[in-house]
Order: C-alpha cells, then structure tokens, then sequence
C-alpha cells in the first residue's frame, strides 16, 4: 500500500534521511522505532508532502506521490496524526472534527463518521463544545486521531501518540490502535516507546540517525541485540 | 453641556468609526489567517476610491454600478496581490513579506499620482438629502456609508463562523500545518483570504467618497488608524476590531471636538501606547 524506497531527504543542507525504504502492506500495523532525532517525524511529513525529498520514491497504492502537495495526498486517502498533534485551539472539539471531514459533502456521510470517531473515543463526545485548546493533553491526543479519521483514511500516520502520556492512556491508545486495524485501517505507527510499538506492531523498522538499522518481524526484532540493548534495555 | 454638538460628533465619529472597522477587519483577517502584516492595504482602499472616481466621471457609470464593478475588480485583484508579493516570500522572514507590501505600497501610491495627480476629486454620491434629526444633521449618503460598512462586517462575520470555507480559513489560521495534514488547501485559502481583504479595502473606499474626497494620499494615514485598531483590538481578531474601530471613531471625533483639533490624530496614538504597555496582546487578544 504505502512503498518508500531509497528515501533522502535534506532540510537546507543538512541531509536527515539516507537511502530509507519502507514497505507498508494493505492491512498491515507497521512500527517504525527511533531514539531522538533519529528522522521518524522527518520520514512521516515526507510521506504526506509538507517536506520535499531530495531523491528517492514514495508510492501510495501504485501511484506516485513524491510531488504531490499534502492536500492531493490527504484526498487520495491518507491520514497523519502530527507529533504536535496541531489542533485548532480555538475551535471546539466537534469543530475540530468537522474540519477534519471537510472534503464530505452529505449529511449522512458526516453523521456516521462523527459516530464512529465517538465510538473509539467517548471521552470526545463528553467534550465535544469545549475548546480544543482547553482539553487535557490526552485528549488532545484522542481529538488528534479522532479529528484523522474524520477524513476516513485509508492509510493512518501515527507520530509518537503515546508521547507524555499516562500509562494507563497509553494503554488505552494501544488498544484503540489495535482496534483501528483489526477494522481494516493500515496504520504507520512512529514510536520511542518501543515496548508499546513491539507489543502491537507485525513488522518494525529501527531508524538512527536518518538510517534503517534494522527491520522485519516484530517477534525477531525485538531480539535482535540491537534492540534490546538501545530500546528495551534487557 | 451643547448636547445638539455632542450629537453631531457622535454622529462623525460614526462615519469615521465605520471606515475603521470595515478598513480594519480586512487588515486584521489577512494577519489572523496568514500571520502577514499587509501595509499595501491603505492603497487598496485608495485605489477603489479613485477607481471609483474615474468610472462614474470619466466613463460615465452611476454610483452604485461603478462601485459594484470597482470592487469585484479589486477582489480579483487580491488574488495577485497574494501571488505577486506575499506567496513568493512566505516561509522566510516575516520581515520580508512586509518589504515586499511595502514596496506594493509605493508602487500604488506613486503610480496613482502620476495618473491622478495629488488634487482630490470629488465623486457624486447617489443621494445626499440632509435630515435634521434633533440637532443634528444627518446625511442620507451617510447612512448608507454606515448601513453598507455594517452589512459587510456582518457578512463576514457569519462567512467566518458558519460556512465551510469560513472554518476552513480560521483553522488555517489557527494551525497552517494542522490545516494542511487534514487535506486544507491552504494555498487556496491564503487566496480567499487576499480577494476577501482586497474587496474589503476597495469597499472601504467607495464608502469614503461619500463622505469625503478621493486622493491618492487617503491610503496613507488610514493604514496607521487601521494599525491602531488591529493593535487595540488585538492582532488577527476581526471581532474585536468592529468594537475597537467604532469607539476609536467616535472618542477621536469627540476628542477633536471638545479638546484639541490639532493632536487628533496624536489620540490614537496615545490610546495605543497606553494599550500596549497595559496589555501587550492586545484588549482582546489571546496569549
Ligand atoms: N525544521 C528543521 N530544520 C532543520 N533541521 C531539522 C528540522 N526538523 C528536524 N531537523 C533535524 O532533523 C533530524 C531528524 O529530526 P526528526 O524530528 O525527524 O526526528 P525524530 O526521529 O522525529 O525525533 P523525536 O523522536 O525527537 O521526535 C534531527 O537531527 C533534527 O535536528
Ligand atoms: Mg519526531
């Protein structure tokens, strides 16, 4: 579904990405894991067009998308959750969500996502006349992914969700990402948290310093001495 | 206590209050939307003034068909001014997308001056019945000026807060890359945004002739009041400029009335100084 291959990718002159390849199958619950800087934010912005790569290709169901801007991408079925998250601050939480399924037209339609984001995350409906800019920073997190799937993608960026937030969130967040694609959504997951990202992703990936250092099987990554001693720590 | 002159400043500063707002809610929506300090704006409001004046004198087109054309022109026009001077510069230096306003500035101010010349022309409005209403004189033209500023704001107003492509502009405002990972296209927004302002300033224009003259100096010193209100009010907020450009209106034409003519325009300046140095984000503005 989603193929990176040979991937650089520079800010001014300053190259972050080297040669990076990612295979994403329809489906699929792909982690890519990174310590700080390692270029996972980098490689997620690349994908939905913000940043510009300097080589390399990135295919979206066959089709090229290296030269799209990130509104064609958006619409062609795409869905990034930022690290920021980058809500709407001034806008409510059912606003935020109506932004985020701007390109809907019918009623209907729009009904039956915002019942379904509601679904994965009651919480939101509690809030949903409050400004998002006031929510507690897991529900942030929630509006964030909520306020993606609103465009109904196809294909979901996921960058460190389970940032600054509370165990028992986190928890929660890993089931509602399980959930999520055991209901088909084919989910790119970004994590430094690679005991979460190991526990629910099939394939990984481990980035340093703009480079793929390691990937495959969850099962056989996490085994790899690499991993365990820079991520797991055992 | 001459309450029929009190009326009649209050009145002025009605007309004047109303330029400020609608000027001012053009210049504060491009700063809210695209965090871009448009100084070329004075200009546009002067170009629809004196646009106005060579269609209704010159090609002979009556008020309100000559004011229609004018501003669609003008709006279209926006949608350059963004291609021209703003979107090439943005994502550099915010210093340098107000040079290049600036350098649109000068290019309108001197350019009309070749054309038009630096006398003011007057413009026929399409009624100007005086009313004496108590001690006062009111002038239809006036009421016009006021009913027409007070519609756009409104319309604005509600193209803000509940259409989708008003929403869509005030997140791109509020977040740009949030707006641009849920499929916005922002550039397309920031476009809107410009013919919006654009149409806004030549609107303010046509409505000065009614009241006043058309000269190639009026964007100059409206760019400052405009300034003046969008600081007052707080920057990028639209509502806040209405509240702030109707009383800014009305004290100044009363502080010209009752205290100094000559250190009118110096009012301004002190309420802005002392705005800022209480509440430097503005009466009401966000941090
Ligand atoms: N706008 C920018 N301009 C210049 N360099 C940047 C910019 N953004 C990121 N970088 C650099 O690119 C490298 C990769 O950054 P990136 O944000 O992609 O890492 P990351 O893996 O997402 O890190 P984290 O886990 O902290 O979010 C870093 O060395 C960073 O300093
Ligand atoms: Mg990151």
């Amino acid at each position: 579904m989603l193929e990176i291959s040979s991937l650089n990718v520079a800010y001014g002159r300053v190259q972050v990405l080297f040669d990076v390849s990612i295979s994403v199958g329809q489906g699929e619950l792909v982690t890519v894991i990174g310590a700080n800087g390692a270029g996972k934010t980098t490689l997620l912005l690349t994908v939905s067009g913000v940043l510009r790569s300097i080589g390399g290709e990135i295919t979206f169901d066959g089709d090229r998308i290296d030269r799209l801007r990130p509104h064609e991408i958006v619409g062609m079925g795409l869905g990034h959750v930022p690290q920021g998250k980058e809500l709407f601050p001034a806008m409510t939480v059912l606003e935020n969500l109506e932004m985020g399924a701007h390109l809907v037209k019918e009623q209907d339609e729009y009904q039956h996502r915002l019942a379904r984001a509601f679904d994965f995350f009651p919480r939101l409906s509690e809030r949903a006349r409050q400004r998002a800019g006031t929510l507690s920073g897991g529900e942030q997190q929630m509006l964030a992914i909520a306020r993606a799937l609103m465009g109904n993608p196809r294909l979901l960026l996921l960058d460190e969700p389970s940032a600054g937030l509370a165990p028992i969130i986190v928890d929660q967040l890993a089931e509602i990402i399980l959930d999520m694609n055991e209901q088909g959504l084919t989910v790119l997951l970004v994590e430094q948290n690679a005991f979460l990202a190991l526990e629910i992703a099939k394939k990984a990936y481990v980035m340093e310093s703009g480079l793929v250092v390691e990937s495959g099987d969850t099962a056989v990554v996490r085994k790899s001495d690499l991993v365990r001693r820079a991520y797991l720590g055992i | 206590m001459n309450w029929d002159i009190i009326g009649q400043q209050l009145w002025n500063g009605l007309l004047s209050g109303s330029i400020y707002v609608i000027f001012a809610a053009g210049l504060s929506l491009v700063f809210g939307v695209m965090r871009v300090i448009n100084m070329a704006h004075g200009e546009l409001t002067m170009l629809g003034a004196m646009l106005l004046y060579t269609v209704t004198k010159l090609v002979g087109l009556g008020y309100f068909a000559g004011a229609a054309l004018v501003v669609v022109v003008m709006a279209m026009a926006g949608f350059l001014v963004n291609r021209v001077t703003v979107r090439p510069f943005l994502g550099r230096s915010e210093l340098v997308v107000i040079l290049s306003t600036v350098a649109l500035s000068f290019m309108l101010l001197n350019g009309s001056l070749v054309v038009w010349g630096s006398t003011p022309k007057g413009v026929d409005e399409p009624f100007n019945e005086i009313v004496k209403l108590g001690g006062v004189y009111i002038t239809t033209a006036g009421l016009l000026l006021v009913g027409v500023c007070f519609t756009a704001v409104l319309a604005l107003y509600l193209m803000l807060t509940r259409t989708k492509l008003g929403k869509k502009t005030r997140a791109t405002g509020q977040n740009l890359l949030g707006a641009r990972l849920i499929g916005i296209n922002t550039t397309a927004v920031y476009d809107t945004t410009l013919i919006m302002a654009s149409g806004l300033a030549a609107l303010a224009g046509v409505l000065i002739v009614l009241v006043s003259t058309a000269s190639p100096n009026l964007g100059q010193p409206l760019l400052i009041t405009g300034f003046a209100v969008v600081i007052v009010a707080g920057m990028g907020n639209v509502a806040g400029a209405v509240a702030v450009g109707l009383f800014l209106g009305v004290t100044e034409a009363l502080f010209g009335q009752f205290i100094s003519t000559y250190y009118r325009q110096g009012y301004l300046y002190v309420v802005m100084i002392i705005v800022l140095l209480l509440r430097p984000q503005g009466l009401f503005g966000r941090k």
